[in-house]
């Protein structure tokens, strides 16, 4: 037997008010797109819904000196649309082009998506490779925690009860992107997906580059094997061997019911080095045979 | 009787609007869930958890306690739970399938696939219901199963029904001609073995739909099905005469065949019974594509040899067909496989031989393209492995051997309608290579074509006696009303049968009602499958407007004649044609009746029908047409005419592979059909390309089956093609008239969809060299074969 | 069941106060109601035969928590059609492509499609097949709704250009 309350907060004081008094037991719901599937088949029960998606202050997104702030209850479709962040962040935006479809984008939203700490959330590898922090709120208190130290295991986060995502920041680079493999060519949850954000190169070659994937591991996973083996290395000419052992000690895939352990081992190399084309100018296509979501990469870069 | 023949078409042929579009297109259609009477209660079906498993027992008495809940049903209050029919003993539908049909899983007896119904609750909430479910204790003693019918058919296989002595559920065979000696005969001999997987129907609409009581213990129903005439089969249960089971149905939100077996009725029938109450089911997505049927999965053999120039001298194939849990409609499948297994090419040396086995999986029966998909795609398969080898184009090898107009089936039965199969095979091998293909795209991917064939009957199985009528009814203001128990699962059946009516009497398509779906209100139509509904209810239509029109027009024939030859004013005589003259040459037209050579000399349509009305004509006709019937085949050597016609289907596509990833994308699709005549030439269109991304999703479509359990039970796993997935697809219309329906058409519905997927897996063979023998290609699968290669 | 609440919104443009329980979908709440022009094809996002607007956006309902839409606005088709221009310009193109088979996904698809005109997009084939992929339709193989929605695009372009 379903067994939930509902409590509907207006503003960013009754939410904190709920969620302190509630605890363990309070549960946001903001576009719902995960929380309504989980209650419908069982695995939620006996809580207190909070409503958030009413509350201004977690909406929308800012761009004040080389920082960009997106409120936790944005709509994935904002960041779709976004000119700024196709420009400044093309990583994320690549990542929102992809991510379910069109309709489920328009109230899905950014912090239930890194809050529901999904391996396959869309979303959580590029701001990982963006070195993005989490604004976090609690009653009386709020911290910034960065996202690496963010995801804990499938469904798991660092989250304290009563505490709520307000926002999610990071520097903006242009030369960043995200790649994603699915089953379908929208409505896929990802068999695998890889960002990369390239901080600078010299003379072609790499010397500050951050890199994470998704679907691969328990948790979105930031590759700090595979970065450290790309440093001074031609980003146009990574050897794919290579890049595959570094990549080993970076993931932990397992079977499900998208793909196998080894097809998304096989694949990390191929995807990581597809987004590393692409944020490395644009010329993704020229050298790695992609998909039709190569086209957002171009005109995203 | 005087035949009045429109030369001209005014609305067959064109691209009429179905007279139920704008509903659908407000959301005003109804369909089976979006109803709700006062005091109704939800049913619910509690279904097994195994695969395989005795059913020790039963405990309700939880459920039964809790408040809410009005009836708790299971086997033992089922008045007629089971009911065998041998095969072909029955010939009109809905009486019973072949083999055991039970109702609910019976304590003591085996439990035959996961989700298999074992007990029935009506409660006041659908929540509680669902409660009343969870609280039914059931002792189940798991077997091992069986889930392979290589493994099923062998003689030490463990047995999936507690009733039958064997797993098999039947044999046949086609032979023609001597096989032995043609091997000899041959320069090249291709043998391979093939698996299809099985199927879902994904129609959006889960089976659903309510029931209710009528006064003097009737009850009535409004479902969604393909079959209407179940209501015989559910009265039987009941044990109920067939006058007191009316089944009402609605249109659906698509059927392919998923909504032909009996789904929701006899349970709602059996709760409205037991409770007297209105009462409502709906199926969850999950339970729809646990609890429906799937098409067959297939192990086939395949061996094929050619002389040097390609000319095909013999085939052998052999199936082994999954049948799952319960027969179901598996032999009628079965024999359209068979019949179809050596393709659609002229070959004097043959055989076929299939046979089919229970196993613990869900189980197999109609899916559009009837047991056809399967076959076609090895047959096909094997044409290119073969053209490959032979060094020749597989449009050159197909052009050989092709079957034409004369040529005999596999069954020596020379088919009566026209066969374009080489004019469909020319037209879209030209339009696929119009430009010429490039080795990659410029983003690096590989490209490949490739080109398939298909052939399927139209109308059931001639030994099953198929019958349709229809009912026509001219109202006093010129309006008419159509009487049909037509299902109509969206692919137009019965506003086709409107626009027949309207092309014959000279009307607008929005001046004929349909009324359809009613078994006790509507003449019976037969079921919605077989694509039979426009052969065999466009032909009862005609037979039933004929009458009508002959009536009508004799009546305008002599107003026209009576009151519109001038008087010569110097003589001051009439000249006028004797009516039999008049007769020959009117039409209907624009609601009224010309006589064709002075169209000035006419008569409103109405004026007609207000006349014949006041002298006490009839303005109502039934009409039947009666397909033709044959005799029950010897399953050991079908002969003969199964079905009474063919139609025939090309596809031609081109693919882009990812090496990298094994991901591939259908870039173009050029599909061709002779659908005899396009009478509604969107719905002729709209079933090749609904046709063709159907089985192009059998590509991706994985139910994951492990072991009895489906692992892809929802649309979150069971992925079927979004318009992102399916390109362009440039359609081919070829109008021979050469079909047994009205004006010459045939039907399309599930021949649309067979020679896409060998299309495909073609062109993927061209563009990598991967022969695959199963038309389940995931990424994964593609790539993992591209590493083999490699290494 | 789990206590109903109470819960104010517009729906169609008329003032609604309606019981549900805490964890209905919107879906739930408006089919129970009687808005069965809003259709139920999975209940977890994943077919969008239950698309509505909610404050002119186009939404899945049946992922949508009722409870959070107190005090909105939602439209389904009923409440579009013969209101909304550009919902009517696309029913008729619908109907006259042959865009409608069993119609059951037609609801939803033409409000994925108003959607996408509605934020500017344009008459590309190939944006449309992707504005639309939210929406399943087994029926058609997608053709005929693709032309219809092009169609209404392309005159909607030469509208404001011309
Ligand atoms: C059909 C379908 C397709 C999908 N496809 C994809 C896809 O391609 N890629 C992908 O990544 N995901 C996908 N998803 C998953 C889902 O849409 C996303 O994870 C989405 O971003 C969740 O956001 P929401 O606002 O809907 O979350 P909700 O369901 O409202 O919440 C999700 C979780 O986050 C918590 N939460 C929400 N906001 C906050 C906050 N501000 N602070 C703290 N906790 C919070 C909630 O309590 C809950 O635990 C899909 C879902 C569906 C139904
Ligand atoms: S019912 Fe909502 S998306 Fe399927
Ligand atoms: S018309 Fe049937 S699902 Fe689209």
């Amino acid at each position: 037997m379903k067994d939930f309350a509902y409590h509907k907060a207006p503003d960013l004081k009754s939410v904190q008010q709920l969620l302190t008094e509630f605890a363990e037991h309070a549960l946001p719901v903001a576009g719902g797109s995960n929380v309504m599937v989980d209650i419908r088949n069982g695995r939620l029960n006996d809580r207190e819904l909070i409503g958030i998606s009413d509350i201004a202050e977690l909406q929308g997104l800012r761009f004040s000196r080389g920082k960009i702030i997106i409120g936790a209850a944005t709509k994935i479709s904002e960041i779709a649309v976004s000119q700024l962040l196709a420009a400044k962040a093309p990583a994320l935006w690549m990542a929102a082009q992809v991510f379910a479809d069109p309709i489920i984008r328009n109230s899905a939203t950014v912090g239930g998506n890194l809050a529901y700490a999904s391996p396959a959330a869309d979303l959580a590898p590029p701001l990982l490779a963006l070195n993005a922090d989490l604004l976090l709120l609690k009653k009386g208190g709020k911290r910034k925690l960065p996202l690496a130290d963010f995801f804990l295991g499938v469904n798991h986060t660092a989250l304290e009860p009563g505490e709520l995502i307000a926002s999610v920041e990071f520097a903006a680079n242009a030369r960043s992107a995200f790649y994603k493999l699915g089953l379908r060519n929208a409505m896929a949850i990802s068999i695998a997906t890889a960002a990369a954000a390239v901080k600078r190169v010299r003379d072609g070659s790499i010397s500050e580059i951050r890199l994470a994937m998704g679907s691969v591991a328990p948790r979105p996973v930031r590759c700090l094997h595979a970065e450290q083996f790309l440093l001074g290395k031609q980003a146009l000419h990574i050897d794919p061997e290579a890049l595959a052992q570094a990549l080993v000690w970076d993931i932990s895939p397992i079977d499900d019911i998208r793909a196998s352990a080894v097809y998304r081992r096989a694949m990390a190399p191929v995807l990581m080095q597809r987004a590393i084309a692409r944020a490395c100018g644009g010329c993704a296509d020229e050298v790695f045979a992609g998909k039709k979501s190569a086209d957002e990469g171009r005109a995203g870069a | 009787m005087t035949t009045l023949k429109s030369s001209n078409f005014r609305l067959v042929g064109e691209r009429v609007p179905r007279h139920d579009a704008w509903a659908k297109a407000k959301g005003e259609q109804l369909y089976s869930a979006d109803w709700a009477l006062p005091g109704m209660l939800h049913g619910k079906v509690l279904r097994s958890k195994y695969p395989a498993a005795i059913l020790r027992a039963i405990d309700t008495s939880r459920a039964k306690a809790l408040p809410g809940v009005r009836a708790v049903l299971t086997a033992a209050d089922v008045p007629h739970n089971r009911d065998v029919t041998k095969f072909g003993q029955m010939r009109d539908v809905g009486a019973g399938f072949e083999g055991l049909y039970k109702v609910l899983a019976e304590v003591g007896g085996k439990i035959r696939f996961k989700g298999e119904a074992i007990a029935l609750v009506a409660a006041d909430s659908e929540e509680l219901a669902e409660r009343a479910c969870a609280l039914i204790e059931v002792d189940y003693e798991p077997q091992e199963g069986v889930f392979d019918p290589r493994e099923a058919i062998l003689d030490n296989a463990y047995l999936v029904s507690s009733e039958d002595a064997s797993n098999v559920i039947m044999r046949t065979r086609v032979e023609q001609g001597d096989l032995e000696q043609a091997w000899e005969k041959c320069h090249l001999i291709v043998e391979n073995d093939y698996y299809t997987s099985p199927h879902e129907h994904a129609y959006l609409e889960t089976e659903s739909g309510s029931g209710w009581p009528d006064e003097n213990g009737g009850i009535t129903l409004r479902v969604g099905t393909q079959v209407l005439e179940h209501y015989r089969t559910i009265a039987k249960v009941l044990g109920l005469p067939h006058t007191k089971l009316r089944n009402m149905s609605v249109p659906m939100g698509g059927g392919f065949g998923g909504k032909e077996d009996i789904t929701v009725e006899t349970y709602l029938a059996l709760l409205v019974k037991a409770t007297g109450k209105p009462v409502k089911m709906v199926w969850s997505r999950e339970e729809s594509i646990e609890a429906h049927s799937k098409r067959h999965p297939m192990y086939l053999h395949y061996k094929t040899g050619v002389d040097r120039d390609g000319f095909i001298l013999a085939q052998e194939v052999s199936i082994v067909m999954d049948g799952g849990g319960h027969t179901y409609l598996t032999p009628w499948v079965q024999m359209y496989a068979t019949i179809n297994g050596s393709g659609c090419y002229n070959i004097a040396n043959l055989r076929c031989e299939s046979v089919s086995a229970f196993t613990n999986n869900t189980f197999s029966s109609a899916n559009r393209g009837f047991g056809v998909p399967q076959v076609n795609f090895c047959y096909e398969r094997q044409m290119d492995c073969i053209a490959r080898r032979l060094g020749i184009s597989p449009y050159e090898l197909r052009r050989k051997n092709l079957l034409r107009n004369g040529d005999p089936l596999a069954t020596g039965f020379v088919p009566l309608g026209h066969v374009a199969l080489d004019q469909l095979l020319q037209q879209t091998w030209d339009k696929l290579n119009q430009t010429p293909k490039p080795e990659r795209l410029p983003d690096g991917r590989k490209v490949g074509r490739g080109i398939a064939c298909g052939m399927m009957g139209y109308g059931r199985l001639c030994f099953l006696h198929d019958i349709s009528r229809i009912g026509i009814r001219i109202e006093l203001d010129g309006s008419v009303t159509l009487r049909a128990g037509v299902p109509d699962l969206g692919g137009g059946q019965s506003s086709v049968l409107a626009q027949i009516v309207a092309e014959e009497l000279g009307l607008g398509i929005e001046d004929v009602r349909p009324l359809i779906m009613d078994t006790h209100m509507t003449p019976l139509c037969g079921t919605t499958t077989a694509t039979r509904q426009l052969y065999m209810s466009g032909n009862a239509c005609l037979a039933a407007v004929q009458p009508l029109k002959e009536r009508l027009a004799r009546k305008a024939a002599a107003i026209i004649r009576d009151n519109q030859w001038p008087q010569n004013p110097a003589t001051g005589y009439i000249w006028r044609p004797d009516i039999e003259h008049i007769l020959g040459h009117l039409v209907f037209a624009d609601k009224k009746i010309y006589y064709g050579p002075d169209p000035g000399k006419n008569v409103d349509f109405v004026a007609v029908v207000a006349h014949v009305s006041n002298e006490g004509g009839e303005l109502f006709s039934e009409g039947q047409f009666n397909a033709p019937f044959t005799e029950v085949p010897d399953l050991n050597n079908i002969k003969g005419q199964i079905l009474p016609d063919m139609t025939y289907t090309c596809h031609g596509v081109e693919v882009a592979v990812d090496e990298a990833t094994g991901d591939y994308q259908v870039l173009r699709i050029v599909a061709a059909i002779d659908c005899g005549k396009a009478v509604n030439r969107n719905s002729v269109e709209g079933q090749l390309e609904g046709g063709t991304a159907y089985n192009l999703g059998w590509l991706r479509e994985d139910l994951a089956w492990e072991q009895g359990i489906t692992r892809a039970n929802s649309f979150a796993t069971y992925l079927i093609p979004t318009a992102a997935d399916v390109p362009d697809i440039e359609t081919i219309i070829v109008e021979s008239r050469g079909g047994l329906g009205p004006y010459g058409a045939k039907g399309v519905g599930e021949p649309s969809d067979n020679s896409i997927a060998p299309a495909i897996v073609n062109a993927i063979a061209d563009a990598t060299g991967l022969e695959f023998n199963t038309p389940l290609i995931k990424p994964e699968t593609l790539y993992l074969a591209l590493q083999n290669e490699r290494n | 069941m789990s206590g109903t609440l109470q819960i104010s919104l517009k729906i169609n443009g008329e003032s609604r106060v309606l019981h549900t329980a805490a964890h209905s979908s919107l879906l739930n709440l408006l089919r129970d109601n009687g808005y069965f022009d809003v259709k139920c094809g999975c209940e977890q996002g994943d077919c969008g035969a239950c698309t509505v607007l909610l404050d002119g956006i186009a939404v899945k309902s049946c992922v949508i928590l009722a409870m959070n839409c107190d005090g909105h606005e939602v439209r389904t088709i009923k409440g579009l059609g013969g209101h909304d221009r550009l919902t009517s310009r696309l029913q008729k193109a619908f109907v006259e492509h042959g865009a409608i088979q069993c119609g059951f996904c037609t609801p939803g698809m033409i409000i994925a499609a108003g959607d996408y005109l509605r934020h500017d997009g344009r008459a590309d084939r190939e944006q449309i097949r992707r504005a639309m992929s939210g929406n399943l339709c087994r029926c058609t193989g997608y053709q005929k709704i693709i032309d219809a929605v092009y169609e209404v695009a392309a005159e909607l372009e030469s509208e404001v250009c011309g």
